[in-house]
């Protein structure tokens, strides 16, 4: 190791020092996102194959349709795709479908709440939002809802029978995933029960690989699942409310940056190996994992 | 084989979920959804049990003055202050505005600020990991930095064959293996579960 | 603005008790461990208080007390469910039996749904989603194609301690190596993933606490 290479992990061994760079850096892609780039930085997928899936799906429902939102996003994960959930949720309103909100998470329970709150506060018809509450025992309660589904006391209004009659009830499942209940829950529990609802689902990009396989099958209509086909989503249907900037959203810029940094690492990592010094069972590969 | 209750409990109501699932009959239905209704209330049971046994532990802590006081104090506290903002006569519940307030200043800004300091501790992880100079390492990130560079968010023809190519490598290589995986997965829990219900491999523990 | 908070006094509160929750935890990297443990703890308090307070009104209440109180002779199924959350509530200082009986029910419950669901919603639509399609394209033929050999090298790769030979050993082999790389895509993902969270935190902080961007 040389002088120069010691002096310079010393100085990045600052505690604190070099996440504060990485902060900093992104902030400043924040700051500036926008301002440098123009044409060359793109967040929307222009691949935009997923995001017309989508919008397919929620033209093919009928007038006044009855949409059930299980919101089961973690509360840690949700800001990766709170801006595409909202667009979503606005673009049903806007073609004057009726939703209702159940979780099968507390975390999504505490989500659920907020957005319903969010939604009444923007002055949307009471009539047309239903609180269906938490229900508990995760895939349990999941097949249960599938004949049995009733709002918690007191968290919905009269017009409840009209979605009474279960999960069975609804033309559209949009189900916004998490770790613990997502879509692939959905498609395990409830589409073998009921094979003709239509699924759409959308997720964080880290369980896009897990989710993907399910649209294949056509276990899902619809799934958004990565940050780019949801800034794809969000630029066809424009900005929601409540979201910083709906067609860049979650920022390219930063992304860019923070995607390099990530490269840097990688590709630093991958040089500094050198497999001739592996121990013998590194080096086996017949037993990798 | 002489079989526990517990043991008896898990073969007879599974086998009685199972059989509902590929047999129409009104009377397994009707048995099947009371094991379902008492299923989700016992979910919730345990979600009290585990408030119990926070408070039972962090409250014996304070009291005999063992442990991290401080910290028994500050957990009990965030314990209490939600079931108190939600429980309270005339309380909303999960909609009263000093819930969703301790939720959106408290539990989510504290969980997210967690989750996005784990994009640190994985470039962390992964340069640790190359300190073991395994080939395995190095393919994992190998494959790593392809889906990242598939993912930069870059405009004009770059950008345009960047996505074609992740679409393509999302439908082919990485939808093959992760079709696979839980095709394997899905087999896996399958045999488990049916050796469960069946008390195979010391089932009762 | 995230919409979790109102913009009004009780909002700006939170907004600025949010940040100092986001600067406590990211305090770690300066080594300040002692103020990450209690942020820590709250967090562990506040989810727990938060998973009683859904459970007991929206679970426990309207599917247990309420139809108690209501009609106490009339279903059975909500005395069942009372002695056993009972039960599971008071393991600690009950005999191991009662404590076993409600997790008894839960781990069938959980067991039953997870084959069930594994076979049916996964297993038999993934192994058909593998098959190639009936009348491709050239290039759907060939991608199928790749993507078929790929998922069942990977399904070799699960075979582990099984006798073989040495051409399915080298697909297991083959499939361990693309299971990796596979993992590999997946941390990918996460990292992305994780990105997009930190990108969002940030600018938080620089948006809605400090303002210096709209």
């Amino acid at each position: 190791m040389t002088e120069r290479t010691s002096r310079r992990r010393g100085f990045l061994s600052v505690p604190g020092l070099w996440p504060f760079l990485l902060v900093s850096a992104l902030a400043l892609g924040i700051v500036l996102d926008g301002v440098i780039g123009g044409d060359q930085l793109q967040s929307a997928n222009p691949e935009a194959a997923r995001a017309a899936e989508m919008a397919a799906a929620l033209d093919a429902l009928p007038d006044g349709a009855l949409v059930l939102v299980a919101m089961d996003p973690d509360l840690g994960t949700y800001p990766e795709i709170r801006g595409t959930v909202r667009a979503v949720l606005d673009d049903l309103l806007g073609r004057g479908a009726r939703l209702a909100l159940v979780s099968f998470t507390a975390e999504g329970r505490a989500v659920a709440a907020a957005e319903l709150q969010r939604l009444r506060a923007a002055g949307v018809d009471p009539g047309r939002l239903f609180d269906l509450g938490f229900v508990a025992g995760a895939e349990a309660g999941l097949v249960l809802s599938v004949t049995d589904l009733r709002p918690a006391a007191g968290t919905a209004p009269a017009s409840f029978a009209a979605v009474a009659g279960g999960i069975a009830a609804f033309d559209l499942a949009l189900v916004v995933g998490g770790v613990d209940i997502g879509p692939r829950t959905w498609a395990e529990q409830v589409t073998p029960r009921l094979p003709d609802l239509p699924i759409a689902a959308v997720v964080p990009t880290f369980l896009h690989p897990e989710v993907a396989p399910y649209l294949r099958t056509g276990q899902l209509v619809a799934l958004l699942g990565t940050f780019r086909d949801d800034a794809a989503y969000l630029l066809a249907v424009g900005a929601p409310s409540g979201v910083r900037d709906a067609t860049s959203s979650p920022g390219e810029l930063p992304m860019l940056l923070g995607l390099l940094i990530a490269l840097a690492f990688i590709g630093r990592a991958v040089a500094s190996h050198r497999p001739g010094l592996g121990t013998a069972a590194a080096r086996e590969p017949e037993e990798p994992a | 084989m002489r079989r526990s209750v517990p043991a008896t409990v898990v073969v007879v109501v599974g086998l009685l979920l199972l059989v509902n699932y590929i047999v129409i009959n009104p009377l397994l239905a009707g048995a099947a959804e009371a094991v379902l209704r008492l299923v989700v209330v016992l979910a919730a049971g345990a979600a009290l049990a585990g408030g119990v046994a926070l408070v039972h532990r962090h409250g014996g802590d304070l009291l005999r003055g063992r442990g991290d006081r401080l910290g028994s104090a500050v957990l009990l506290a965030g314990l209490a202050a939600v079931p108190i903002a939600g429980l309270y006569p005339g309380s909303q519940g999960v909609a009263d505005p000093a819930v969703r307030w301790l939720v959106g200043a408290l539990l989510a800004p504290l969980i997210a600020s967690l989750f996005a300091m784990l994009f640190v501790f994985l470039l962390l992880a992964m340069r640790e990991g190359m300190a073991i100079r395994s080939r395995q390492v190095t393919v994992m990130l190998l494959a790593a930095g392809v889906v990242i560079v598939l993912l930069l968010p870059l405009g004009g023809q770059i950008g345009a064959s960047l996505a074609t190519a992740a679409d393509w490598a999302m439908a082919v290589p990485i939808g093959g293996v992760f079709r696979g995986l839980l095709i394997g997965v899905a087999v896996v829990t399958a045999v488990h579960a049916a050796r469960v219900l069946l008390v195979v491999e010391g089932a009762d523990d | 603005m995230n919409g979790l908070v109102g913009t009004d006094v009780a909002g700006t509160a939170a907004t600025w008790v949010a940040a100092v929750m986001t600067v406590a935890v990211w305090s770690y990297f300066t080594g300040a461990g002692r103020i990450f443990r209690l942020a820590q703890y709250l967090l562990a308090g506040l989810a727990t208080g938060f998973l009683v307070l859904v459970s007991l009104r929206e679970v426990l209440v309207p599917r247990l007390v309420s139809p108690l109180l209501a009609d106490p002779a009339g279903d059975l199924i909500p005395w069942i469910g009372l002695a056993l959350v009972g039960l599971l509530v008071g393991a600690r200082w009950l005999p191991p039996l009662a404590g076993s009986l409600p997790i008894a029910l839960l781990v069938a419950a959980t067991t039953a749904f997870a084959l069930g669901g594994a076979v049916v919603g996964t297993l038999l639509p993934q192994l058909g989603a593998s098959m190639l399609p009936p009348a491709p394209q050239p290039a759907d033929l060939v991608n199928g194609a790749i993507s078929a050999a790929i998922t069942g090298l990977v399904l070799f790769g699960f075979l582990h301690g099984v006798r073989r030979g040495r051409v399915a050993g080298l697909a297991a082999g083959t499939g361990r190596w693309l299971l990796l790389g596979g993992i590999g895509g997946w941390l990918g993902f996460l990292l992305v993933s994780r990105l997009a969270l930190l990108v969002d935190r940030v600018g938080f902080l620089l948006g809605d606490w400090l303002g210096l961007v709209p």
